[in-house]
């Protein structure tokens, strides 16, 4: 008797917690998806504030990523709708968490997945915390107690703040890459192994993807700096095991030519507008071949599209 | 792969989850083991293939306890069969072979110790004086592998082995009991440290965990994370910049981060020890006490009665009280006295073993100088407050002030915090010199521009961050004051009714959750004493 | 209990009632200092040898303690 007591205590007590912390991540919560109401990674998660089922492809992936591809080019070349989810540093379980977002409002039908982060160290107490700050804001959020107002209290959450280039991070910046940083493609059999923990994140992302009747397509995008024949190697038996497309631009020199002298911004890291430009083409030409997509070119409701192409044009002038 | 560096991790608690769940479920002998097995594989966690030297260390005192006891069972059984006379002799050649084997067992685990810790200190020390020699000559500096808590549970081993050689405690035949001594999971990186009369018996007894003792636990458990999470580790932004980067601070910078680390080291130490004592109090294991609110201390000597205690106890009783009881200290004390009066005639003998200890100590914190002249600073005031007390209280009386009245109390221990707060700055530098450029810019840089101006709000904490930490502060000032009363306090929550208790955990859940520094932008602080 | 005893405490540190006080240690009457002191006196005057088992606040917290602790070591001795 006295332990079943005892049982219920501690059942109510877990109840009494859950609901406060319920209460807290309402508060807590940012209200919209800007920078101001305190969203995290504000470009990678600008498609929130898209209208429903509008984007039709999607690339997920870290900071290789989001200086790579430009959605807004691709929508004037053929009027398909992307969304570049890439931020710094991100781990593959912040992707998978990226992707299960992107499915509570979109049904894309195509989704890349850019494999530098499968060498990239996620610990346990990285992925129990992402999961837990998913269910319960309040972890993530807390620190906005610095910046709570009376809003935050009653207020619905409200995704209205669109990002304007969908995701790509503008640079012109140049800074050449090491000649010896050139050869970094050098043919080899190894196989640079992942660890287990982000195998079962791409894995996972697979399964979803295929839950949602869209297509998972992994790619690495050109960069000395991060990629090499061993990862190409294990990337390409992951996708082999998964049944998905590898496409690995890496190797890809004639198709896309980067010149590693004007055009990467920091010695061969990452890509600047000019490198992106060319991978982006490479990616639309896919795109179009897949005969996944429809143009929204002439649909009205994607009118908006059209303006934050010439804002991006003014930008890039 | 899964490590854990700290006790406030995600790791710790899940293994605590772990052997508390397992602990429950099985049978009373079966639970030893269970805590055995859950001390050894935190052990594995943090260190890797280096367990072997705790094992090797156990396997070394489980030994030596036995040969010492037999050696004093042999003696006492000759010691009845011999006439009366003889009885000296053969008493005083037992005392040496026992004295030979405690000086070999100290040899041997000090001894590992030392090579392990101070050897790359040594050797460099041993390089920068061939180079002042002028002679051309360099050591290789060998990298060896220090298992993580080596410091602790070393001192552990050799305070079972003096107890045993002193009769304090029989010698322990179970080897189980002695390495679940040795190893208890929750105190085995950080402390405290224990005697073996402290908690073998109770890890033995391996009771069932009592509600209340999980409730009571678990509060200061929470206590301790709070202490952690929103104190030490925001005010890690400002100190590690400043003491990094010293010469981009203002004095009045370095200031504050002196007295900011202050309260960073005692929230991280402490709190963990919270974490400790708590995590061993559900398993139905008291240990002994780390901290009693040393910043209530009126003297630095009392400080040190009330900070890191479990250190101080072991250096009086295996390191001053000896030393200064020995043979030639003793005739030292006696001539002295009748020399040099009451007061003077003790200080000189007092201040030899006095030395030692501190010497010691600063070792004991790290290969460096930095931390010797921590040692050596606070022997300095120790000695200096001892040798001035009876002027202090001439003085005194001439000026009638009381001693025991309230504002004299807070000059003392205002006085004492600031003389800590120095010493911590020295703890904390990089490198001795490092050390006193940072002193002397207090003086020399006397802006408070960026007081005034706002400009410390720039540093990494903004204003927030400074009023957070400073409700927190006063929380624990409060708490503090209420147990310099006499209060327990969690037992006194215990007494109330239960929805009171449940708000008291909710709130404290809450203010840990939302005020703590974690998550983005912030990189928690590595334990420091782990490091020791 | 012998005279000597308090003697030689009122000796060490005045300002103490010996005959009442029973927290010598606990309440910092006696700092190290004075038990190094202490116990040297006591070694000389009652002619015993304190091993560094026996210095433990125990022992000496109450002159009664102190001489509890005497009498044994003279007893053993």
């Amino acid at each position: 008797m006295k332990y079943l007591k005892r049982i219920f205590t501690a059942l109510v007590f877990l109840a009494g917690l859950v609901f406060l912390l319920v209460v807290a991540s309402q508060i807590f919560i940012p209200k919209s998806n800007s920078e101001e109401a305190g969203m995290e990674e504000v470009n990678a998660n600008g498609f929130l504030a898209e209208k429903e089922n509008s984007i039709d492809a999607f690339f997920i992936g870290d900071s290789v990523l989001y200086s790579s591809v430009i959605p807004l080019q691709i929508w004037n070349d053929t009027g398909y709708t992307c969304y570049n989810c890439g931020s710094s540093g991100q781990r593959l379980s912040y992707s998978f968490t990226m992707l299960q977002r992107v499915f509570e409002n979109q049904s894309p039908k195509i989704v890349f997945l850019e494999m530098d982060a499968a060498y990239r160290a996620q610990e346990s107490g990285y992925i129990l915390y992402t999961a837990i700050g998913e269910a319960l804001p309040v972890f993530q959020y807390h620190d906005r107690w610095k910046d709570l107002n009376a809003d935050d209290f009653y207020s619905e959450v409200e995704h209205d703040f669109i990002v304007n280039d969908k995701g790509y991070e503008y640079s012109t910046r140049v800074e050449a890459c090491d000649d010896d940083g050139l050869n970094y493609m050098a043919h080899s059999l190894t196989e640079e192994r992942m660890s287990i923990r982000n195998k079962l994140c791409v894995q996972l992302m697979k399964w979803y993807c295929d839950k949602h009747d869209a297509k998972l397509v992994l790619i690495s995008v050109p960069s000395p700096a991060n990629w090499s024949y061993a990862r190409h190697n294990a990337i390409s038996s992951l996708a082999d095991s998964l049944d998905c497309d590898y496409i690995d631009m890496n190797l890809l020199t004639e198709e896309i030519p980067i010149d590693w002298e004007t055009e990467t911004r920091d010695k061969g890291d990452h890509l600047n507008y000019p490198g992106a430009q060319k991978v982006t083409a490479y990616l639309t030409e896919y795109l179009v071949d897949s005969g996944l997509l429809e143009s929204h070119k002439d649909d009205p409701d994607y009118a908006s599209w059209d303006e934050c192409y010439e804002k991006f044009m003014e930008e890039v002038g | 792969m899964f490590t854990i560096s700290t006790y406030f991790s995600m790791a710790y608690v899940l293994l605590l989850l772990g052997a508390i769940l397992l602990y429950e479920v099985f049978p009373k002998r079966a639970r030893r083991w269970v805590l055995l097995l859950f001390s050894y594989l935190f052990f594995f966690l943090i260190s890797r293939k280096l367990v072997i030297y705790l094992m090797l260390s156990t396997l070394s005192v489980h030994h030596i306890g036995l040969w010492l006891s037999d050696v004093q069972a042999e003696c006492k059984l000759k010691m009845k069969e011999i006439p009366k006379e003889e009885k000296k002799a053969l008493s005083a050649s037992y005392q040496k072979r026992l004295r030979g084997i405690m000086c070999f067992a100290v040899f041997l685990h000090v001894g590992t110790l030392f090579v392990l810790k101070y050897t790359p200190f040594t050797i460099g020390n041993i390089n920068a004086l061939f180079d002042l020699a002028g002679i051309s000559l360099t050591l290789p500096t060998p990298r060896l592998l220090v298992p993580i808590g080596i410091s602790f549970y070393t001192l552990q081993a050799v305070s079972y082995l003096f107890d045993v050689y002193r009769q304090k405690i029989p010698a322990d035949r179970n080897l189980l009991r002695l390495a679940m001594f040795m190893s208890f999971f929750p105190q085995i990186m950080e402390g405290p440290i224990c005697r073996y009369s402290d908690t073998a018996e109770s890890l033995w007894q391996a009771e069932r965990i009592k509600y209340s003792a999980l409730i009571q636990g678990g509060q200061r458990i929470l206590y301790g994370v709070m202490k952690k999470l929103v104190i030490a580790d925001r005010l890690n932004i400002l100190i590690k910049d400043v003491f990094a980067s010293y010469n981009d601070y203002e004095g009045i910078v370095i200031a504050i981060s002196a007295v900011f680390y202050t309260i960073q080291l005692y929230c991280d130490f402490s709190g963990t020890m919270d974490v400790v004592i708590g995590s061993a109090q559900i398993f139905g294991v008291k240990l002994p006490e780390n901290f009693r609110r040393p910043f209530f201390s009126a003297t630095i000597s009392e400080f040190w009665q009330r900070w890191h205690i479990t250190l101080g106890t072991f250096f009086k009783d295996y390191v001053f009280y000896p030393l200064s009881m020995s043979k030639p200290l003793k005739k030292l004390t006696t001539k002295a006295r009748k020399k040099l009066g009451n007061h003077f005639g003790p200080l000189l003998s007092g201040a030899i073993a006095l030395f030692c200890v501190w010497l010691f100590n600063g070792l004991w914190h790290g290969a460096g100088w930095n931390y010797i002249f921590f040692g050596m600073y606070h022997f300095v005031l120790i000695l200096i407050g001892s040798t001035i007390e009876p002027l202090v209280i001439k003085v005194t009386q001439k000026l009638h002030i009381k001693r025991t009245c309230l504002p004299y109390k807070c000059f003392q221990i205002v006085r004492t915090t600031i003389l800590v707060m120095i010493g911590e700055l020295f703890f904390r530098a990089e490198g001795l010199r490092t050390g006193f450029a940072m002193f002397l810019k207090i003086f020399t840089d006397r802006s408070f521009a960026p007081v005034s101006d706002g400009a410390i709000f720039t540093y990494g904490m903004d204003k927030p961050d400074f009023i957070i930490i400073g409700v927190a502060v006063l929380i624990l000032f409060v708490i503090g004051l209420i147990q310099e009363k006499g209060v327990h306090i969690r037992e006194a929550i215990a007494r109330r009714n239960i929805v009171l208790q449940f708000a008291i955990f909710y709130a404290l859940i809450l203010f840990i959750i939302i005020f703590g520094a974690y998550g983005t932008g912030y990189i928690p602080l590595d334990p420091i004493y782990a490091n020791f | 209990m012998d005279e000597k005893l308090f003697e030689i405490l009122e000796d060490i540190q005045p300002e103490v009632d010996y005959h009442t006080c029973t927290t010598l240690i606990d309440d910092h009457y006696l700092n190290s200092l004075a038990i190094i002191s202490l116990v040297a006196e006591l070694e000389e005057a009652f002619d015993v040898t304190i091993p560094t088992v026996e210095i433990i606040p125990e022992n000496f917290n109450s002159a009664e303690n102190m001489w509890k602790m005497i009498v044994r070591l003279q007893e053993e001795g």
